[in-house]
């Protein structure tokens, strides 16, 4: 961009009386000229004619649309929706900054819940920056009528009433159809007289062994009670899709799906899966026998997968987590859930409490493995959603060195919808508990963190 | 110029436009007729003849203490200096240092001289601890979509406790922020204008923690800013996000 002389930058701007969002020429050249006059028209008038007390007189000086978007570069998402409905400039630069994709990426996660008081198409969101919920409404079919598998970047992995998923972003109400239940390796349909998908066949084969069992037999809803565990969505860089990974039964297995294909890729042999994390073509996920898998999906149009730990360490009472540290290592998490009782006296009630966690760290380059029992300025949100490590020193609501946790045992959240829901933000200096919010709200679908996201993802095979 | 390279598209091109303006100023204030200005990359003659007492600056000036201090000229005339190491803090004014062009006045057109005082005595205060190459690195709000998980070097392996405000400045900004609205507003348009990162930032950060949690109404009160939406516009607007808007 060649430089302007004074002369050249007052013709400029006489031209550019348009508004283009990109651009960012017109933006701080336009506002500065219109700039001059009213700024010292305005603190003229202030003396002059002091402003009434009804109506605001704007005697602030206007702020460029540059310095307006890093304002709101910095706020959660619900300030800068607010933000955006202030008058005129300022919107504009709320939706440049949205055209744009420049607002704030690290926004705090929030919890997501239901309650029956509020509609079966009601969620709320709790924001832990701001201690207060909102309620959002949201796609059909029914929230309340779904099962929440999963959370990554601000969509949600929901089951229907037909046991078939779809992404849901709860902010924006975009909803986007995932391949179906039956291209998944162990489903078939099953037709009615009048050639109507009416039940599904669930055959019980591993990669492993042959299912023992012969074929079982579901209704439609209730496919999912039995073949849903967890899902994740991931962004790929390299192919610029997102890719969704399913850990579903029997056993566990994993399959996965881009968005906009039609069909579930099984990934056999192994199974027991329980958390996964991908990055860079790699997908790391570990096993409920302490063993963590690789997948190279950067290898070519085949998937291998190599065992690149077994740990010795396994625990009976609890289940496993996956996340990539900021800092470059993985960190395995095994929840240990120490105070339970499955079989209480008669009268009592079944409970399972979190108690502690145990947190190793695993450097992928040396093969090394650690225990650590502190994450200094870190922290962990972990339950159904994709396992997060967040620096505390970027989200300043955030207490460091704490695991924010919710119920995501499947026992729990589909077998038993009603009982109290294992959750909460433990302190790791002294395990103790406090709660996220005292408040009584639904237990099905299980509660669930989700980082707001106000981008689309635009693709194809959007429905309804 | 480096600043097209900027990854985060701020102000990629604005500080060329002020620094030309000054620039064609400067070479405007040297008495040198001699000196055809050409606009495209301009360095005034090294000794005007008939300008203010400055001496003739060194080529790498920027660091010298001892080097006269720098002469702004706001726009109501008033003459505000700035020490050279203060003056770092300022984009628009390192470069001209750079280029040896920050002999004679610099003109800052739309600030008054009120509010260059204050900027002055921000980067008087924050002048000798800063390093730009430091401040460069701590910011970056703008990661490419998608998010990665790359570890970034602000993101090392917490292992020793570093104190991150070791000369006490972070009081004296609270401090030193606690403006009137109108006054703050001013402070960031300079700044923005004078491309002084941290105190844009400083100012920013300040109204951002003013709004958050707070309806519309309450910040159009607090900034003073004037409706312009009809009442069916706005209740158009708030309709994509009703929610938010909800008590």
């Amino acid at each position: 961009m060649e430089l302007c002389s004074v002369a050249s930058i007052m013709s400029l701007g006489s031209l550019a009386i348009q508004r283009t969002h990109l651009c960012s020429l017109v933006f701080r050249v336009l506002p500065k000229l219109l700039g001059f006059t009213p700024n010292s028209l305005k603190k003229l008038c202030k003396d002059v004619h002091p402003p009434q007390s009804e109506t605001i007189v704007g005697t602030s000086p206007d702020l460029t649309q540059d310095i307006l978007m890093d304002i709101f570069a910095t706020l959660e998402i619900p300030d800068l929706i607010r933000a955006g409905a202030i008058c005129p400039s300022w919107h504009s630069a709320y939706t440049s900054l949205q055209s744009l994709e420049l607002y704030k990426l690290s926004q705090t996660p929030c919890l997501l819940y239901t309650s029956e008081s509020a509609g079966d198409s009601s969620a709320y969101l709790y924001s832990l920056s701001e201690k207060r919920s909102y309620r959002l409404t949201l796609p059909d079919p029914p929230i309340r009528t779904r099962c929440l598998i999963g959370s990554s970047h601000g969509w949600l992995v929901a089951v229907d009433e037909r046991s078939e998923m779809h992404l849901v972003n709860p902010i924006t109400c975009e909803q986007i159809a995932l391949p179906s239940v039956i291209t998944i390796e162990q489903v078939k349909p099953i037709f009615n007289d009048y050639g109507f998908l009416h039940k599904y066949e669930l055959s019980w084969h591993t990669g492993m062994r042959a299912g023992y069992n012969s074929p079982s037999i579901f209704d439609l809803d209730k496919l999912r009670d039995e073949l849903h565990y967890k899902a994740f969505v991931f962004p790929d860089t390299s192919t610029g899709t997102y890719m969704v990974v399913l850990i579903h039964n029997p056993k566990r297995q994993l399959s996965f799906a881009r968005v906009g294909d039609n069909k579930w890729t099984w990934l056999p042999p192994h199974d027991l899966y329980e958390d996964c994390t991908y990055k860079d073509g790699m997908l790391y996920a570990v096993t409920a026998t302490g063993e963590l898998h690789a997948f190279d999906f950067s290898s070519g149009p085949v998937v291998t997968v190599e065992m690149i730990l077994q740990m010795r360490n396994v625990y009976d009472c609890g289940y496993m987590y996956v996340v990539q540290a900021p800092w470059g290592d993985l960190l395995l998490i095994w929840r240990l859930c120490e105070d339970h009782d499955l079989e209480p006296e008669p009268g009592a009630s079944v409970f399972w409490n979190t108690t502690k966690y145990k947190i190793y760290e695993f450097d992928i380059t040396r093969s090394k493995l650690k225990e650590i029992d502190c994450l200094h300025d870190h922290v962990l949100f972990l339950g159904h959603n994709q396992s997060l490590c967040l620096s505390a020193e970027e989200y300043p609501s955030l207490k460091a060195n704490h695991v924010y946790f919710t119920d995501d045992n499947v026992f729990w959240t589909l077998r038993l919808k009603n009982n109290h829901r294992d959750m909460g933000i433990l302190n790791l200096d002294d395990n103790s508990k406090e709660e996220v919010v005292s408040q009584i709200f639904s237990n099905f679908p299980a509660p669930i963190w989700i980082t707001p996201d106000l981008r689309k993802m635009n693709v194809a095979s959007q429905v309804d | 110029m480096d600043s097209t390279a900027d990854p985060k598209g701020k102000r990629p091109l604005y500080q060329e436009d002020g620094l030309a303006y000054a620039r064609a100023a400067a070479a405007a204030a040297s008495a040198t007729a001699a000196a055809a200005p050409d606009e495209e990359e301009a360095k005034p003659k090294p000794k005007p003849s008939s300008s203010s007492e400055e001496a003739k600056p060194e080529p790498e000036a920027e660091d010298q203490a001892e080097m006269p201090p720098l002469v702004l000229v706001a726009e109501d005339g008033v003459e505000v200096s700035i020490s050279r190491r203060a003056a770092r803090m300022s984009h628009m004014l390192r470069l001209l240092m750079e280029d040896s062009c920050a002999d004679g006045p610099i003109p800052a057109p739309n600030v008054h001289s009120d509010i260059l005082d204050l900027v002055v005595q921000y980067c008087e205060k924050h002048g000798p601890y800063y390093d730009p190459e430091a401040s460069e690195r701590a910011r970056n709000p703008f990661p490419p979509f998608p998010v990665e998980l790359t570890p970034t070097v602000s993101s090392i392996k917490p292992v020793t406790y570093v104190d991150p405000d070791p000369h006490g400045l972070k009081d004296w900004d609270k401090d030193f922020i606690s403006l009137d609205n109108s006054t703050l507003f001013e402070v960031i348009l300079a700044a923005n204008y004078l491309n002084i990162e941290d105190l844009l930032d400083l100012g920013t950060t300040t109204v951002a923690d003013m709004m958050r949690g707070k309806k519309p109404e309450e910040i159009r009160e607090i900034f003073e800013i004037e409706n312009d939406y009809t009442p069916e516009q706005e209740a158009e607007l708030r309709k994509e996000n009703a929610w938010a808007f909800e008590d």
